[in-house]
């Protein structure tokens, strides 16, 4: 493979979206229709990622090119910049651009008579360049760049609307709570720097395989490890910082869909199935713990929730949570799978809820809707389509990812004997099922549908909405199914994608692995044999489970909300504390408030009281002393201390101005000078 | 078979050749065109291109030219002068490009070619200063560079100023080459022969030393300090660099300067020192002290350049004394006397072409508009003609050395060669210059931003053809701050026969 015609290719899907970014906000000053710029570049963008695929599909799972160059270069120490490509990065790349552009062409009806329009599409095209760089690049220092303009371009988008109070307050709460978690990312580079000498993925991997630790200790390159991993709890909202996701709904719909589905949050993730390679089997214990947290309690949460968004939101969380779940079991592969399909499906969810919200006037209340899939039948079909994916319905993609993570919690949980993971795992594949069909049921088919009549009888027409937001939707539904991934329904892992996946092995010292990876050297795949049979064992084990379970969840909300049989005021009466406890998010919002608002605040008090009455008091004593004093002092400082500091700084001024004085502008002075400044030069010099 | 020799050596300057060409087509065209002002331009401008062309292609090859009976070469192409030359040409380019914008003087129009063929006589003059190892010779070229020098800053005719500029530097400009032609006597009084090589070696023996080796010294510095506009002989900048048309003040704050460094550095490194590195640090080839009257020099620049500028009203002015201090930084770097160092300084140099030409040719544009070049009339242009003013903001912040910008890479790396070389004290007296620095650079960013106009600014506009001049030179200024190793492998390229 060429490398230099990949790394052309590669530039131009990186910096098309750029180019849109800058072209659009140059344009915008002149024509309204600014924003085609943008469109066109990511149109570019879609073409170049799309090429790059197309041209290494054959060799997937072998290619691994890197292509880069030195940016800073200082005596001992280079920095490096540079492009990576292997199946990971290639596949993302397209997936990025590709929904980026479905995004791009949903927003066109969406955000229509927006008064900033143009500047939306800006936004949408820097953010876009910063996502291409995470993807592509050989090197942490690189995607570190990029993950913070991931993190500016998210604020711009998150806090489009800031004349919106939450809207802004929300964008700076995820800017901060993203902070929290790229300042351990920073450490862990750093870590990293101080002990490869190098940003580089290979490179640390080289240093790693010719036996070098941080600190020479296997705790410290487990802390490393975690460290980077911080960078992902904040990107891809993992417990405890995944407070900031719900909030963030309050940007556009749209940006909800490319940031909050496919892309930002899916930079957390991929970071990590990036740098798996150096993560000891403490390191990634950790990883699967946080996990399994954040895939169990956002789930939880979801079912109570009343806000269309609020639930996917919740959603999202929860499936990244399965996502780092499998990282942390070992299984990068299956979740590397599981982000990719969950990129397609929940951005047609979050598109679909904006095709809703759009067609019912900006309402977000499930409780205002019901029966809308007469209205809106198209949007319908694609949001059932997205349902099924999600709940794991054969089929559909959803269910291969999502077969294949449970597939790994029952591997881990049979050579570990650990089975925690697989208990969370199938908890969530239910809890999914269940408030997936909730909004499905509730929205388009049950539901508030008096309420939703009665808002037509009042002049409020209920519309599908146009094609151009339409289509997306319908595009998106289709690669949701399975045949775009595997044309084996029932496994995954004879599709492309997992067939061409690069399966780079652990670089970690034999000691500090899981036992069921293979040492160093003795395996392509980097497992051991009793992990594949075990794979082979569990495989239609935890398929039939997991159906099992995503049928309980869809049997509990058809009863419930399709039925109708059950009455949930009455359930919510019963389990009043749960529910609170619930619906209030597990009081995260609260604890974060008590621990690190009032906190402070309350640091601050004591610190005022110290103030007011032991420091005033002592300073109100020394000053009446002083006082006396001072009259004296008053003079001298008037005189002398102010006189000093005036003095300094009309020094400066004032030599200048005498130096001007030098120059008269009379040229027989400037003549003399010469003769004077050389023979001045002369002795000064001869004296020696 | 010597003629043939000269002959064939002849043929290999080819950039010359060239330059010259252009220059005697350009007197022709201004005869019998009536001065066709289309035909000019594409013409020089055309020219210099090719002339650039030639020049990147001989950008890494040495050859000696003219070797005569006793063995020396009176030329020699190599790429450190090949890269004064590109410097000096591509700022040739910009000063015609900059002149069909000018309008200060209408009457400057029907004049072009005259312009035309003065300047790039000045040119001529650099190309020959850069690879002459001949005194003789390079004194030539020093004067060509200077004489028309003298003609080109009195040529906005209509102006007093204009004229008293020219005869200043004239008289000014006379005295100081004065100076070092008598400098150059001197020398050859000591040891017999006018080049270069001959009289390394003869130094370099050590058969001399003493006051008139040092008196030698101090007059072909006064020279060169003259041309770089350096403390004590910086007089001149200030009236001549305001009287001057702009567009030709431009030129003369980058290509005059490349002109009088490539001599200094010449003598540095093929005539005052011995030949090569030992262990990264140049060593004099007699204990005269060059450390200390270059450090001297260096400070004095930079501080009384600064210090001064605090006070300057007119725009031109205040550059003026920036491009004195600027050749205090860039004489630091030289003064570092090691590798580092003289890599600096043409990195360095290439970037202050950059920012100093953008910096003129924004003023250029602003006059064209408000017709003033003092700062009080500056007051909001920064909302009337935005991009201008962002413009001059970004090469004000780079002239300053502020990060992200090119200047912050070259002063960066002065810094570095000045604590490579243990010069502690002259690298606080640049960090402290550039701290005053900043407060008048920000000054005139506070009168394009912040201060309220008094009159309405009227019928103000930024044109096309400005704006993308004024993008060409802006946005690498920001490139080069961010991305600098291509700039770094040429300067280093550039010294490829002189580094360790």
């Amino acid at each position: 493979m060429n490398s230099e015609f990949l790394s052309t290719i590669a530039i131009i899907a990186l910096f098309a979206p750029l180019a849109g970014f800058v072209s659009t906000l140059l344009l915008k000053k002149w024509t309204k229709n600014a924003h085609y710029a943008e469109m066109f570049f990511i149109g570019v963008n879609v073409v170049a990622a799309g090429t790059l695929l197309v041209m290494t599909a054959g060799d997937l799972h072998t290619l691994h090119i890197i292509s880069s160059f030195n940016w800073i270069q200082f005596p001992g120490i280079t920095f490096e910049l540079g492009f990576q490509f292997d199946s990971l990065s290639i596949i993302l790349l397209f997936g990025v651009a590709l929904i980026s552009f479905l995004v791009h062409t949903f927003s066109l009806q969406y955000m229509h008579g927006d008064k900033r329009y143009s500047r939306y599409f800006a936004y949408l095209g820097i953010f876009t360049f910063s996502m291409n760089g995470i993807v592509i690049t050989n090197n942490l220092l690189m995607m570190y760049i990029f993950w913070e303009l991931v993190g500016l371009s998210s604020y711009l988008l998150i806090g489009f609307w800031f004349e919106k109070t939450s809207a802004s307050d929300a964008a700076k709460k995820a800017f901060i709570a993203n902070r929290f978690g790229d300042f351990g990312m920073l450490a862990g580079i750093l870590l990293v720097f101080v002990t490869f000498g190098t940003f580089s993925f290979d490179g640390i991997k080289e240093g790693l395989l010719s036996g070098i630790l941080p600190f020479n200790s296997g705790f410290w390159l487990s802390v490393m490890g975690v460290l980077l991993f911080c960078g992902a709890i904040g990107k891809s909202a993992q417990f405890p910082l995944h407070v900031w996701l719900p909030d963030a709904m309050e940007g556009p719909t749209p940006v909800s869909a490319l940031i909050h589905a496919a892309t930002m949050v899916a930079a957390g993730v991929y970071m990590v199935i990036k740098i798996y390679f150096l993560l000891s089997a403490d390191a990634l214990l950790v990883i699967a713990i946080i996990g399994a947290l954040s895939a169990l309690i956002p789930a939880t949460i979801a079912f109570t929730q009343y806000d269309i968004k609020k639930v996917l939101a919740y959603s999202t969380l929860s499936q990244l949570g399965l996502m780092v779940m499998a990282i942390g079991l070992g299984a990068f592969g299956n979740a590397f799978f599981h982000l990719m399909t969950h990129a397609f499906f929940k951005a047609g969810l979050f598109l679909a809820a904006g095709s809703v919200i759009y067609g019912m006037h900006h309402e977000q209340d499930i409780r205002h809707m019901g029966g809308l899939k007469k209205y809106m039948p198209k949007t319908f079909l694609a949001f059932a389509i997205y349902t099924l994916a999600i709940s794991g319905v054969p089929l559909t993609s959803g269910f291969m990812s999502k077969d294949a993570i449970l597939n790994a919690t029952m591997i881990y949980g049979s050579l570990t004997g650990n089975w925690i993971f697989a208990v969370v795992g199938f908890g969530v594949t239910f809890l999914t099922a269940f408030y997936m069909f909730r909004l499905l049921f509730r929205v388009f088919i049950k539901g508030n549908i008096t309420g939703v009549e009665h808002h037509i009888s009042h002049g409020h027409k209920v519309h599908e909405s146009p094609n151009v937001m339409v289509v997306p939707l319908l595009v998106l539904a289709a690669l949701s199914l399975f045949p775009f991934f595997s044309f084996n329904p029932l496994s995954g892992e004879n599709g492309w994608l997992m067939k061409g996946m690069n399966f780079a092995s652990s670089a970690v010292p034999d000691g500090l692995r899981y036992t069921f990876m293979a040492l160093a050297g003795t395996s392509v795949t980097g497992y051991t044999e009793s992990y594949f049979e075990a794979s082979h064992h569990y495989h239609y084990i935890a398929m039939a489970l997991s159906l099992l379970c995503a049928l309980g969840g869809f049997g509990l909300a058809y009863t419930v909300y399709f039925k109708e049989k059950v009455n949930t005021e009455t359930y919510k009466a019963k389990f009043r504390p749960v529910y609170t406890f619930l619906y209030n998010k597990w009081y995260f919002d609260e604890l974060y408030e008590v621990i690190i608002v009032k906190f402070t605040l309350l640091t601050s008090r004591v610190l005022f009281w110290f103030d007011a009455t032991v420091v005033d008091g002592l300073v109100n004593l020394t000053a009446f002393l002083t006082r006396k004093v001072s009259d004296l002092g008053g003079l001298f400082d008037k005189y002398v201390v102010d006189g000093f500091v005036n003095f300094t700084a009309m020094f400066t001024g004032l030599i200048g101005l005498f130096m001007r004085k030098l120059q008269t502008g009379k040229i027989q002075t400037y003549v003399a000078f010469i003769v004077v400044s050389i023979v001045l030069l002369f002795f000064f010099y001869a004296r020696q | 078979m010597e003629l043939t020799q000269n002959l064939h050596d002849l043929l290999s300057l080819r950039a010359e050749l060239v330059l010259t060409a252009v220059i005697l087509l350009l007197l022709g065209i201004e005869l019998f065109s009536k001065g066709n002002k289309t035909l000019l331009r594409v013409v020089s401008l055309t020219g210099i291109g090719v002339v650039l062309i030639l020049l990147f292609g001989e950008s890494s090859t040495a050859q000696k030219l003219f070797i005569g009976s006793n063995g020396v070469p009176l030329m020699i192409i190599e790429p450190l002068g090949t890269f004064a030359k590109i410097i000096a040409s591509i700022s040739a380019l910009f000063t015609i490009l900059f002149m069909g914008i000018n309008r200060e003087d209408s009457t400057m129009v029907r004049r072009e070619g005259e312009f035309m063929v003065l300047l790039l006589c000045t040119v001529l003059g650099v190309f020959f200063l850069s690879s002459s190892y001949d005194l003789i010779l390079l004194y030539t070229g020093f004067e060509l560079l200077s004489i028309s020098s003298y003609a080109l800053a009195g040529y906005n005719k209509r102006s007093s100023q204009s004229s008293e500029a020219s005869l200043k530097y004239l008289v000014y400009g006379a005295a100081s080459s004065a100076i070092m032609i008598y400098g150059i006597s001197i020398l050859y009084g000591l040891t017999g022969t006018t080049n270069i090589f001959i009289i390394q070696a003869i130094l370099g023996s050590g058969a001399l030393s003493g006051a008139l080796l040092l008196m030698a010294i101090v007059f072909l510095l006064a020279g060169i300090a003259f041309k770089i506009s350096a403390f004590p002989f910086h007089f001149w900048t200030p009236d001549v660099y305001e009287g001057a048309p702009t567009h030709f003040t431009a030129y003369l704050s980058v290509a005059s300067k490349i002109g009088g460094f490539i001599l200094l550095l010449r003598l540095i490194l093929d005539l005052f020192f011995r030949k090569g590195f030992n262990s990264e640090i140049l060593q004099p080839v007699s204990d005269l002290p060059w450390n200390d009257i270059l450090i001297f020099i260096s400070i004095g620049s930079m501080t009384i350049g600064n210090l001064v500028a605090l006070w300057q009203k007119n725009i031109k002015r205040l550059l003026a004394y920036s491009s004195i201090a600027h050749a205090g930084y860039l004489l630091a770097g030289i003064a570092a006397l090691n590798s580092t160092g003289l890599v600096a300084v043409l990195v360095y140099f290439a970037f202050y072409l950059l920012m100093n030409m953008g910096a003129f040719l924004v003023v250029i544009l602003i006059k064209n508009e408000i017709h003033s070049e003092m700062l009080e009339d500056y007051n909001g242009i920064g909302s009337k003609l935005p991009l201008y003013a962002i413009a001059l903001s970004i090469f004000l912040v780079s002239l300053t050395g502020l990060p992200p910008t090119a200047g912050f890479i070259g002063k960066f790396y002065i810094l570095m060669a000045l604590v490579n070389a243990d010069l502690v004290l002259l690298a606080f007296f640049l960090f402290l210059n550039s701290v005053i620095s900043l407060y008048y650079y920000v000054r005139v960013m506070k009168h394009l931003f912040i201060s309220k106009p008094e009159k309405e600014l009227g019928e103000a506009k930024q044109n096309v053809y400005g704006g993308v001049l004024t993008l060409v030179l802006a946005v690498p200024t920001i490139i080069f701050g961010i991305f600098f190793t291509p700039i770094l492998r040429l300067a280093e390229a550039a010294l490829k026969f002189y580094l360790p």
